[in-house]
């Protein structure tokens, strides 16, 4: 069963610039939770301070038993919450195998590593195909599915995706966001996406938040805030 | 639920064509056997001739020691240019333990590894916060410290004058009368560094270290404690090469800091090798030592004389051509050769 995510009064930023200001709010194990919102609103912040990779300066971050910002950033995928970072930062010199395989080290059980190998690439049948090539290699639609992909070998709870659908075109960011969904249903984990295609990602997740400099302004279910002409107005264009 | 189909991704389709052949551990181990192989017909040809013999140990020594050097630099991208240090640290351990206690040079390898690995953990805990060149110049500081205060230490070193290590012919004293035997010995190191190196690059270390050299970030967020994974390798790496130290002591019988802790005959020469040679590949560093090394005893000879620091210029010059036109080094450059006449083969 997957986890829950529970963030109080989280103030980040670097240095002297403070780009999160009392963010708080509550991930139930299961959901898709989106965070929406502009340009240096502060979403991939939020993620990489949960990941542990910008430090918190206050506030409370807690994901089951785990204290989070007492945990190093390497410790968090072995209690199951992992990051895929922005642009999917594989190991280019690596194959698409070997990507895999260092996501899966740190797994917590071990026993049946290549089961769980051919179980991720089921899923993700293309890498399967594309196993020993150099991650470097593949298209923009592949490399995101790598990254979600090894992600996945560490077995996650949670799994924060940072904008997979980034320069990919409508059509593979359909498909990657699609994939999202699959994997909460088969995998059964919690996901936090951010993304700047508002609508797509409203229209994948269960809850969503606006983040707006750094404070989040609207909170509540994808479908209501979909629907609300204020949001569709600032962040959807229509 | 859909899955994802490889043509709706606008990528190629092709399996199997342009994959990374990943070799296993097994041919890896086989190969090196084949290199020992060569050596040893090396062996039986030059075994009378002592100056060829002198080259070929040199050769292997320093083929070794990069190849040591090359598991946090080359697998791992820490440039150090501190492995002097380490190189010393064995050096210092085997000469001490031999000249005041009598102690078999052959069991003070077992200490040299443990002095060089605690030597290289203690410098590098801090120094590896640093990143790419800042860690490449803090590691270049530590070597100037150590030269300073091996003179300074003059109980443990010797001090400027250094330290003679009587000759006491015999197997258990590592010292000989002939040139073969100690030819024998660098072979057996250079493949006893191959072997580790194969080792680690096939194990979980090496994934680790080869994660940390092409992305830190996404190695920490993959789960991968990175000033752990980069202080194993580095552990390993100083360790072999506290080995390395111990046998040029014993081979030359004479330890002194400009010998030990000299920037361009020690210091930077690992990297060196390696960087001619093809760094982050197995072979690569070897490679690098077989072209350079037997090429400055040659320059040296003919150059020293005439134009002294010619074999420098060279080197340098050396260093020029393969940064600009085969950044891979010789064996990186080949092998994409390889690949690309192999593809052009099957198309």
């Amino acid at each position: 069963m997957s986890i829950g995510l529970a963030i109080e009064n989280l103030h980040a930023g670097y240095g002297p610039a403070t780009v999160l200001e009392d963010v708080s709010l509550t991930v139930n194990a299961g959901d898709i939770v989106a965070i929406v919102g502009a340009n240096g609103a502060g979403k991939s912040t939020l993620l990489n301070t949960i990941a542990g990779l910008v430090p918190a300066s206050s506030g409370r971050m807690r994901f089951g038993d785990t204290d989070i910002a007492a945990t190093r950033a390497d410790a968090l995928p072995r209690k199951g919450l992992v990051l895929v970072p922005e642009g999917g930062r594989l190991f280019p010199f690596m194959t698409v195998r070997e990507n895999l395989e260092v996501g899966g080290f740190s797994r917590r059980k071990s026993a049946d590593f290549s089961t769980w190998l051919d179980e991720v690439m089921d899923l993700f049948p293309i890498l399967r195909e594309r196993q020993g090539q150099l991650a470097g290699s593949l298209s923009g639609g592949e490399r995101q599915m790598c990254a979600i992909a090894r992600a996945v070998m560490s077995q996650p709870d949670l799994i924060m995706l940072d904008e997979p659908s980034v320069g990919l075109s409508p059509k593979l960011a359909h498909e990657v966001l699609g994939l999202v969904q699959t994997l909460r249903d088969t995998k059964d984990v919690t996901v936090i996406l951010v993304e700047q295609n508002v609508g797509e990602a409203l229209a994948v997740s269960d809850q969503a938040h606006v983040l707006d400099h750094g404070r989040i302004v609207r909170s509540g279910p994808a479908a209501e805030l979909a629907d609300d002409p204020a949001i569709q107005k600032a962040y959807m264009g229509l | 639920m859909s899955k994802i189909e490889a043509t709706e991704l606008g990528g190629r389709r092709t399996t199997g064509k342009g994959d990374r052949h990943i070799t296993s551990l097994a041919t890896e181990l086989l190969r090196i056997a084949g290199l020992a192989g060569l050596f040893a017909i090396a062996l039986v040809v030059l075994r009378d001739d002592p100056f060829l013999l002198n080259i070929l140990a040199y050769t292997c020594l320093f083929g070794g020691l990069a190849t040591s050097w090359n598991i946090i630099g080359g697998f791992g991208g820490q440039f150090s240019l501190g492995h002097g240090v380490f190189f010393a640290a064995g050096a210092y351990t085997t000469a001490n333990l031999y000249f005041h206690f009598g102690i078999s040079p052959w069991l003070t390898l077992i200490p040299a590894v443990v002095v060089a690995s605690a030597v290289a953990l203690a410098v590098s805990w801090p120094t590896f916060r640093l990143k790419g060149p800042f860690f490449a110049i803090a590691t270049l500081a530590l070597n100037e410290v150590a030269f300073v205060l091996a003179n300074y230490f003059d109980g443990l070193t010797g001090g400027p004058r250094g330290m003679m290590l009587p000759f006491r012919a015999g197997f258990e004293n590592m010292v000989f009368t002939s040139k073969l035997p100690y030819a024998i010995i660098m072979i057996g190191f250079l493949l006893v560094t191959l072997v580790t190196a194969a080792i680690v690059l096939r194990s979980r270390l090496g994934y680790y270290l080869q994660a940390v050299r092409l992305d830190e970030d996404a190695a920490r967020s993959v789960g991968i404690g990175v000033l752990r994974v980069k202080l194993m390798g580095m552990a390993v790496s100083a360790g072999l090469t506290g080995v390395g130290g111990s046998l040029f002591a014993m081979y030359i019988r004479y330890v002194d800091p400009p010998t030990l802790l000299s920037i361009q005959d020690v210091g930077v020469r690992f990297l060196l090798i390696s960087l001619i040679g093809g760094v982050g590949t197995l072979y690569g560093p070897l490679a690098g030592a077989l072209l350079i090394v037997p090429l400055e005893f040659q320059l040296r000879a003919t150059l020293g004389s005439a134009l002294p620091g010619g074999n420098l210029m060279v080197l340098g010059a050396l260093l020029v051509i393969f940064a600009l036109f085969m950044r891979k080094g010789l064996v990186g450059t080949v092998s994409d050769i390889w690949d690309r006449y192999g593809r052009r083969r099957d198309e």
